[in-house]
């Protein structure tokens, strides 16, 4: 009997075969977009530190306000995703992590003063501390991190990019080579390879993390010297007389983006001991007036507290598409079975129960689903192919994760319409099935 | 076969009540022929959508072959007018979109006959009414009367113990309307009862009974000599 409903349906679909696909091209148009919706949401949470996921930590300390009305709307647990300047010195002072850095995004003009054919340019960047190369495995092409040196007294080291090496030094190993920062000398430690890259850019995950590579990596700690420029979040609450750079540095804004390389558990538990000590410390000082409170959250952790709400709202507008085309596609669903009413009724007299017609309305609302589906394969495969081509031609590796159709989201999405739609066509095949085959009969 | 006993049906619109049937009772013994008339909207369709079980009643009783409908859900009711039953109705009521073949396949799919016995079936009801020739055509394609051929064919099909046949001949010319009453015929000598529903009072005549109903009542009884037996009397007359 089901093969017999299914030979009805197929019946019933190619005897309007406009209504019929138009169903189901709006089940399809609205599978496919939520689907390159979902697929770039699950794209964007890719955590490229996995592999590191037990070992890499950021730390979040609350030295926010104790105002209730003053709350840190910036991440999910509403404790500030930054430190201060002076915090992150007093951290990276410890020895229990394996490994520590504390970095801001940044910028500066950069100039050869060997090769005046090329004009000085401004860069973005990022101020760090060494072991950021090693924590987030930065691929070098030729040298590597500057020395380690425990100073404030600045270390005029250089990372660049390979595509920044080549504009400001040619083709040559830029290695060794001096350049000037904002007009102070620095020399270059080393070349990152042009093809890394990391997105999203899990360490600073609130300031634009599929944006383009950044240009050179130099040492935070040279900030103390010079007023470098931040060009990451600064936060703060406090109201405090700021004049020199001196005073915002040892002033309560929060722009240190600190992280730690743990190998054990036991040294994260340490390391959580040193931190709560420290801030109880600095409360007994007069500091941290809204709690001691210490968090540390592994990348993806990390990753999902600063997300915010945007995800859910990204879920709100996939779903919200979904819905209107499945309702479009019902509507017209519900048009068509109500047409077939009265052949409804000529098979109730010939003996169809109403499960009878009501099962053979929901073949016809699957196969409606089906075609929806595989339209939504076309449509997506189309879209993804657009895609790809569009950035065929630029550098980044990153976005090649969005042209690929991810599997999980096309099953869900496939399974997802195909369930609703099915089920949704529950209601105009329950009003058919209940029809009194008497009414329709035109026996008087 | 048929006995209905104080059959009520009233119809409710708001605060309007309609009695369609009132203290409604009659019994069909198997293998009758049983003509019902009346004027319009006296009851007749209403009696026979309740007689086919294709609607319910408000009271009374109702045991068709010996089983009390009321107490049938409607997949037992949907298989007794599978088995039983058997309904050709005035406007044929063919579906449009399928071929002859498959309009008369529909009952014995919900009857669960295999592919096999479906076609030697249909095969011989298609053949028993002549058109077998056109089993791939399509009811448009057809006259009133071979749509009506296919009706019965199709009523016929599941070898039903009853046929109930609302104006079977109402839409059709008077040698149409000859050879289907002749077909009815037919089927009531092997064995079939069949109630008819018709205007016609020389149709109503040619059935061993005559009832009519009138205000959702039946008012009349009467029990008729076959048309063909009276015939018979007048030559040897």
């Amino acid at each position: 009997m089901l093969g017999y409903y299914l030979i009805l349906g197929w019946r019933s679909l190619w005897k309007t075969p406009i209504i019929s696909v138009l169903m189901m091209l709006v089940l399809g148009l609205g599978m496919s977009f939520s689907l390159v919706l979902l697929t770039v949401m699950e794209s964007s949470r890719y955590n490229p530190m996995q592999h590191k996921i037990d070992n890499l930590y950021a730390v979040q300390l609350d030295n926010w306000s104790d105002d209730p009305a003053n709350i840190f709307f910036g991440s999910k647990n509403f404790i500030p995703t930054a430190i201060s300047f002076r915090d992150a010195k007093a951290l990276l002072a410890s020895d229990i992590p394996t490994r520590a850095t504390m970095l801001t995004a940044s910028g500066a003009m950069l100039e050869n003063p060997g090769n005046k054919e090329v004009a000085p340019q401004l860069h973005s960047g990022y101020l760090v501390t060494r072991d950021f190369f090693s924590m987030f495995d930065v691929a070098f092409a030729s040298g590597g991190a500057w020395e380690k040196q425990n100073s404030y007294n600045g270390i005029h080291a250089i990372v660049l990019n390979e595509w920044l090496s080549n504009t400001l030094f040619g083709s040559v190993d830029s290695v060794g080579e001096m350049l000037l920062v904002d007009g102070t000398p620095y020399t270059v430690s080393g070349v990152v390879k042009g093809d890394w890259y990391m997105a999203p850019r899990v360490y600073d995950y609130s300031k634009n993390p599929f944006g383009s590579s950044p240009g050179f990596y130099f040492p935070l700690e040279d900030i103390a010297l010079n007023d470098y420029k931040r060009w990451g979040g600064i936060y703060g609450w406090k109201q405090e007389e700021i004049n020199s750079h001196q005073q915002f540095l040892a002033s309560e804004a929060l722009w240190v983006r600190p992280w730690l390389e743990f190998e054990s558990s036991q040294q994260k538990e340490l390391f959580e001991t040193f931190v709560k000590a420290y801030v109880e410390q600095e409360q007994n000082n007069g500091r941290y007036e809204g709690s001691n409170k210490v968090v540390l959250s592994n990348s993806t952790q990390w990753m999902s507290i600063q997300e915010g709400y945007q995800a859910y709202a990204d879920y709100v507008l996939a779903a919200l598409i979904l819905l209107i085309c499945t309702t479009n596609s019902i509507a017209l669903l519900m048009a068509k079975f109500l047409k077939t009413t009265a052949d409804s009724a000529i098979r109730r007299a010939l003996g169809a129960s109403r499960y009878s017609i009501f099962t053979q309305h929901m073949f016809e609302a699957f196969l409606v689903a089906l075609g929806g589906g595989v339209f939504s394969l076309l449509i997506s495969y189309y879209w993804f192919a657009v895609i790809n081509r569009t950035m065929s031609g630029w550098d980044y590796q990153f976005l090649s994760q969005f042209t690929k159709l991810s599997p999980v989201s096309l099953i869900f999405v496939f399974v997802l319409v195909l369930v609703a739609t099915t089920l949704s066509g529950a209601l105009p095949a329950w009003r058919v099935s209940k029809t009194e085959p008497g009414r329709y009969l035109n026996a008087e | 076969m048929l006995e209905m006993n104080g059959l009520q049906k009233v119809f409710r619109s708001g605060l309007v009540e309609t009695h369609a049937l009132r203290d409604f009772s009659l019994t069909v013994d198997a293998g009758e022929f049983v003509a019902v008339t009346g004027p319009s909207g006296s009851g007749k369709t209403t009696f026979l959508n309740i007689a086919g079980l294709l609607d319910g009643f408000s009271g009374g009783s109702y045991f068709l072959d010996g089983y009390n409908v009321t107490q049938l859900n409607d997949a037992r009711r949907s298989k007794m007018r599978n088995q039983k039953l058997g309904f050709i109705f005035q406007s044929f009521n063919l579906i449009a979109d399928l071929n002859i073949f498959d309009n008369v396949d529909v009952p014995l799919r919900y009857r669960g006959f295999s592919g096999r016995e479906r076609k030697k079936r249909i095969d011989k009801m298609l053949e028993m009414v002549g058109l077998l020739g056109r089993k791939k055509h399509f009811p448009g394609q057809l006259s009133g009367g071979q749509q009506q051929r296919v009706a019965i064919a199709r009523a016929l099909a599941g070898e039903p113990r009853m046929i109930l046949a609302d104006e079977p001949t109402g839409n059709l010319d008077t040698l149409m309307a000859k050879q289907i009453m002749e077909l009815l015929e037919d089927v009531n000598r092997q064995g079939t009862t069949v109630i008819m529903v018709t205007h016609d009072p020389n149709l109503a005549r040619r059935a061993n009974r005559h009832i009519q109903i009138v205000d959702g009542q039946l008012t009349d009884f009467q029990m008729y000599e076959p048309l063909s037996k009276i015939q018979q009397t007048a030559v040897a007359v």
